[in-house]
C-alpha cells in the first residue's frame, strides 16, 4: 500500500473506526513511515481545533415559548391517526417498494412471494374443485387401464411408471390409501423391499 | 421521576400531546445548535426546528424504535437543514458572511466559551471561516462527525450512503480543511 492510502485509514483511525486489522496494518506502516506519523500528527491538531469550536459554534437558546409555538402548529394541523386497515397495508407496501428500488433482489423475492400467494389464492379458492375433480376423473380412467395392464405391479415399462406417478403425485390421501398398487409404487419408489 | 423517551413516545402514538411536548422541551436546545451549526443562519433556526419536531410528531408512527428518539429527531433535523440549504442554492457554494460578523457573534457574551483562552478568538474565526468554506458536503459530514459526534454508521444512514463512502469523503473533507485552513491563516494580518 502507498501512502496516501494510508492517508484514508489515518482518517478513520482518529475517529477510531477502523477494523483490528486496518488498525494493526497502520500502525505497522506508521512505525516505518515517518511522513504519515507526521500526517497523523497533524490530523489530530485539527480535530482539536475543530473540538474546540463546538462549544463557540451554539444557536441562540430556544424561548421558552418554542415548545408551545410547536404544540401550536401540531394542534392547527390535521389530527393525527393511527394508521390501520388498508391504510397500513398501503404502508406496508410503500415501504417494501421503496426497498425494492434500493434493493432490487430483495424487491424481486417479495414480488415472487407476492405473486405465489396470488397464485395460491386464485388457484385454491375457485379453481381448486374442479381441477380435484378433473384429476380424480383422469385418476379413475387411468387407473382402470393401469390396474387392467400392469396389475399393482413394480414391473413397469416407463409410460406406465410414469402414468402411476402422476396418479400419486395428483391423488388425495383417502385416494392412495384405497389404491394399493399406488402404496407399492410408493414402496418401489422408496426401494422398501418389505411392504 | 423523569419518565424514559420510550415511554413518551408511546404516549404520544396514543395521543398524548403533552407528552411529546415534554419531548420538545428536552430535546429542543440540541436541535437548535444542530440546525444553526448546519446553516449559520440565526433567523431560520426557530423555524426549521419548529418544522423537524412537526415532522417528527406526524411521523411518530413510523419510528419503530430501532434508533433512539433522539437518533431519529436529527435524522429528521439533517434532512431539512441539507433541504433547506439546497433550496438557498448555497450547496457546495461559500459562505459570504463577513468576518466582522464572525468576530460578533463570537464576542457575544452568551456564546462565550470556555475554551477561548486555549484557542483565540482570532483562531476560532479562522477555524470557523474555514470551515463554512468547505463544500456543503464535506461541511453537513464534518459537522455531524466532529460537532454531532455521530459514528460512521449513523452518518451513513443519514446522508444514505455505504459506511465507506463516509469514511471516503470524511478523508477528502478534512484534507481539503487543511489546504483552507493553511490558506486562511497565511492571509492573517
Amino acid at each position: 500500500m502507498k501512502c496516501s492510502e494510508f492517508h484514508e485509514l489515518l482518517s478513520g483511525y482518529i475517529d477510531d473506526e477502523l477494523t483490528a486489522r486496518e488498525t494493526k496494518k497502520l500502525l505497522g506502516h506508521l512505525e516505518e513511515c515517518r511522513d504519515c506519523t507526521v500526517a497523523l500528527g497533524e490530523l489530530l491538531q485539527q480535530k482539536e481545533k475543530m473540538c474546540l469550536l463546538r462549544t463557540a459554534y451554539v444557536a441562540a437558546e430556544p424561548t421558552a415559548e418554542f415548545s408551545q409555538r410547536v404544540m401550536r402548529a401540531i394542534e392547527q394541523a390535521e389530527p393525527l391517526r393511527e394508521p390501520g386497515g388498508l391504510r397500513l397495508i398501503f404502508l406496508h407496501m410503500s415501504s417494501w417498494f421503496g426497498m425494492s428500488l434500493r434493493r432490487p433482489a430483495l424487491g424481486m423475492s417479495f414480488l415472487f412471494v407476492v405473486g405465489v400467494a396470488i397464485g395460491l389464492l386464485v388457484g385454491v379458492t375457485p379453481l381448486k374443485p374442479f381441477q380435484e375433480n378433473k384429476l380424480m376423473s383422469v385418476y379413475e380412467l387411468q387407473s382402470k387401464q393401469v390396474s387392467e395392464e400392469v396389475p399393482c405391479s413394480t414391473e413397469m415399462d416407463d409410460d406406465d411408471e410414469t402414468i402411476a406417478f402422476d396418479h400419486f403425485a395428483y391423488s388425495s390421501a383417502d385416494t392412495i390409501v384405497n389404491t394399493p398398487c399406488l402404496l407399492e409404487y410408493a414402496a418401489h419408489t422408496a426401494g422398501a423391499d418389505n411392504y | 421521576m423523569q419518565k424514559s423517551d420510550e415511554v413518551l413516545v408511546n404516549e404520544t402514538r396514543r395521543g398524548n400531546k403533552k407528552s411529546f411536548e415534554l419531548l420538545v422541551i428536552k430535546y429542543e436546545k440540541q436541535i437548535f445548535n444542530l440546525i444553526y451549526r448546519f446553516t449559520n443562519d440565526r433567523e431560520t433556526v426557530a423555524d426549521l426546528a419548529q418544522d423537524t419536531f412537526f415532522k417528527a410528531y406526524r411521523g411518530i408512527h413510523k419510528f419503530k424504535g430501532k434508533s433512539s428518539f433522539y437518533t431519529w429527531l436529527r435524522r429528521i433535523a439533517i434532512n431539512n437543514s441539507i433541504n433547506y440549504l439546497q433550496s438557498r442554492k448555497e450547496y457546495a457554494s461559500l459562505e459570504q458572511d463577513s468576518e466582522d460578523a464572525e468576530i460578533r457573534n463570537l464576542s457575544d457574551s452568551r456564546y462565550e466559551a470556555p475554551e477561548e483562552s486555549v484557542l483565540s478568538k482570532e483562531m476560532s474565526v479562522i477555524v470557523r471561516k474555514t470551515l463554512e468554506s468547505l463544500p456543503e458536503q464535506f461541511r453537513s459530514i464534518l459537522i455531524m462527525r466532529e460537532f454531532e459526534e455521530m459514528s460512521y454508521s449513523d452518518i451513513a444512514d443519514s446522508l444514505g450512503c455505504p459506511v465507506g463512502t463516509v469514511r471516503s469523503r470524511l478523508f477528502h473533507a478534512r484534507r481539503v480543511f487543511k489546504e483552507n485552513l493553511e490558506r486562511y491563516e497565511k492571509e492573517r494580518p
